[in-house]
């Protein structure tokens, strides 16, 4: 077993041998034996209850073992009744365990909100929770295990309930030859379904951290997206913003989500939001970077969309040359909105206006044979016979079929991501 | 402290398995490496066992002197109840009190090992009220080991059946029955069916005592002896007897202390 997995569990076993051994001796001390006293089991002291070998076994095995508290049944007005009773206490105080652990857990889920800039503070917390859930789980294991009908656990002792007649030993001897079937399941690792099928459920409704929630989300987000489920990232992202909306990074990371699921309203705002957030706070250089660059990629993508849908029509020409404007203010450096602005523009006749944004365009991708195919038209057009002449020459040696228009309204837009 | 224990204690653990096993084969080692595991990990049950592994019958009382000297360098109630014994064997009475004193003194007994001890010489002591006072002092105590309780209250379901409180002898064999079948509590509830009259009763509980009539024949013949007296039946008893005087003659000495005096009260 892993040692840090081992550390971690090790408060958890520990809790959970002790209350199981004390609750045994503490249920033997309230039925009127007092054996149990004497040896100084009714105690919460782990000390009194673990062996070096069973704790050492917890370290370096998936298991271990406390002392088994001795009772004297003679002591017991009612013999049969009473062992069941002091058996079964064993496995309901790991229940009680489970029980603690997830009120102490549902009382702290929400006790430690991410610090303004959107760190969580407390690991301590973090831990805390951590430990608490390995030690329901692991309480979870002990409980079921031992309630198993087979000796020596807690569970054979109701045996004795169903043979009447029998003495407690006589049915003990009777049943210890099941300890070799029940090495054999254990071994086997067959109990392994019956044991996880539990612990799924309690792990299920065990409560979590908030911190723990919205990394889990912002790692499903993540995930959602590799796998192009944007509607799902999209909510994933939604629920960990619900928890902490302080990281400027979840909100582009939502803002990119809902530009592919076509929530361009929703991106823009998204992508304005994490720009606003970054100024004048003191975000690290790094994210401060990621950011801008980021949300200023989605803004752009947003216009840039906007601007390629208007160009559908000759009516909304101006509203598709805005747009591609707000993509070039969002993203100064975007070829693809210089070049359709220009594209716009020359569908528009406004030929001396379409000139610099072709200029731009080949400035920034000079080696793009379509934008000088698209200048050599503008220079036709304003009567530039010889400029219009070079760059049809220059889009011919890119490749380009110069027989073909040199600029089309409907181009395709850069790369979106 | 406890980490410097538990380092003991697993070190030992090699040497008392092996010992386990080498006694459970009657290898005269098991005494050697049950005594290498007393002296590392100090555990009060290892040294008795030890004790008992290294003990010849025929000379107990070298082993009584190893408990001695054990019992100087680091005394443990289980190793001094074990060396009171042996004191009793060789006829030390004096030695085995003085062995109870100190096993008393050593703290911490799970096993109630010195009860049982002290139980030993009161019965081996002539006046037969002081083990029955001793009896009844522990019958009233709740905190005692599952082993001193079995041999209490077979002591307290004699003393009924003797002094003709058969109820409270079948009351008390029948909570003993819950827990296990003794061949004392066999015989009071086949001695309760005689004296009722009820023949299924007693043909039971007579085939169940007849059962350990070999595996335990001290107890079968000294419960079966007592039985017998209770019920009035002299020619049965009689051999029953004789029979324990043969197979225990110490037993046989205790019981006719017992039977001196049945209709004490006790428990």
């Amino acid at each position: 077993m892993n040692l840090n997995l081992a550390l971690l569990m090790l408060p958890g076993l520990a809790i959970g041998l002790t209350a199981h051994e004390f609750a045994h001796a503490w249920v033997a001390s309230l039925l009127g034996d007092g054996y149990p006293r004497r040896n100084k089991r009714v105690t919460l002291n782990p000390l009194r209850h673990m062996t070096p070998l069973g704790t050492l076994m917890i370290l370096f095995a998936p298991f271990g073992w406390a002392r088994p508290v001795e009772v004297n049944l003679h002591n017991l007005k009612h013999p049969k009744r009473g062992f069941v009773l002091v058996s079964l206490a064993g496995p309901m105080a790991n229940v009680v365990v489970v029980g603690v652990c997830w009120l102490l857990m549902h009382l702290t889920q929400h006790s430690s909100a991410a610090g303004p800039w959107g760190h969580w503070p407390s690991n301590t917390l973090a831990i805390l929770h951590a430990v608490l859930f390995g030690a329901a789980l692991l309480n979870v294991i002990l409980a079921v295990v031992n309630l198993l009908p087979i000796p020596p656990l807690d569970g054979s002792k109701m045996w004795l309930v169903l043979m009447p007649g029998k003495s407690i030993t006589a049915a003990g001897k009777k049943g210890a030859v099941l300890i070799i079937p029940l090495i054999i399941l254990m071994v086997s690792g067959a109990l392994r379904p019956a044991i996880d099928y539990v612990t799924d459920k309690v792990a299920a409704v065990m409560p979590v951290l908030d911190r723990v929630r919205y990394e889990q989300h912002v790692k499903l987000g993540v995930e959602a997206m590799g796998a192009k489920d944007h509607a799902a990232a999209d909510a994933h992202y939604t629920m960990a913003l619900e928890m902490s909306g302080h990281d400027p990074m979840l909100w582009v990371l939502r803002s990119t989500a809902r530009f592919q699921s076509g929530e361009l309203d929703a991106s823009l705002a998204d992508a304005a939001h994490a720009l606003e957030m970054i100024q004048g706070r003191p975000f690290a250089a790094d994210v401060r970077a990621r950011v801008e660059r980021d949300a200023s990629v989605n803004i752009h993508n947003v216009h840039f969309s906007r601007g390629m849908a208007a160009l559908d029509s000759d009516a909304t020409l101006g509203a598709a040359v805005e747009h591609f404007t707000k993509a070039i203010h969002a993203l100064p450096a975007s070829n693809g909105a210089f070049f359709m602005r220009a594209a716009a523009r020359c569908r528009q006749g406004r030929w001396a206006e379409a000139l610099p944004d072709a200029d731009r365009a080949i400035e920034i991708a000079p080696e793009n044979a379509e934008y000088y195919a698209q200048r050599a038209e503008i220079h036709a057009a304003l009567g530039n016979a010889q400029r219009a002449a070079a760059d049809r020459a220059k889009a011919r040696s890119l490749g380009a079929d110069i027989d073909t228009p040199a600029q089309s309204p409907t181009a395709q837009p850069p790369d979106r991501g | 402290m406890i980490l410097i224990h538990w380092l003991r204690a697993l070190a030992a653990l090699p040497f008392l398995w092996l010992g386990k096993i080498a006694l459970m084969l009657k290898q005269p080692v098991a005494g050697r490496l049950l005594a290498i595991s007393w002296h590392i990990g100090g555990v009060g049950q290892t040294g008795r066992l030890a004790i008992q592994a290294l003990n010849d019958p025929n000379d107990p009382f070298l082993a009584m002197s190893t408990a001695q000297t054990w019992m100087q360098r680091c005394p443990r109630a289980e190793v001094g109840a074990i060396g009171g014994v042996l004191a009793m064997q060789c006829g030390e009475m004096d030695i085995a009190a003085e062995f109870l004193r100190d096993s008393r003194a050593a703290g911490d007994d799970p096993k109630g090992m010195a009860d049982l001890l002290e139980m030993q010489l009161a019965a081996h002591t002539p006046d037969a009220g002081s083990y029955r006072a001793l009896v009844r002092s522990l019958s009233e105590r709740r905190d005692l080991s599952p082993n001193v309780s079995r041999l209490v209250i077979a002591e307290l379901m004699m003393a009924d059946l003797l002094a003709g409180r058969f109820e409270d002898a079948e009351r008390r064999a029948r909570h003993l029955e819950q827990i296990e079948e003794t061949v004392e509590a066999a015989h009071v509830l086949w001695a309760v069916g005689e004296h009722r009259g009820d023949e299924r009763l007693a043909r039971h509980y007579a085939a169940r005592a007849a059962a350990s009539a070999d595996s335990e024949r001290a107890r079968w013949l000294c419960s079966g002896l007592v039985a017998h007296v209770a019920l009035g039946r002299r020619e049965e008893a009689d051999a029953l007897h004789a029979a324990l005087r043969e197979a225990d003659p110490a037993l046989a000495a205790q019981l006719d202390g017992l039977l001196a005096s049945p209709g004490e009260a006790q428990g």
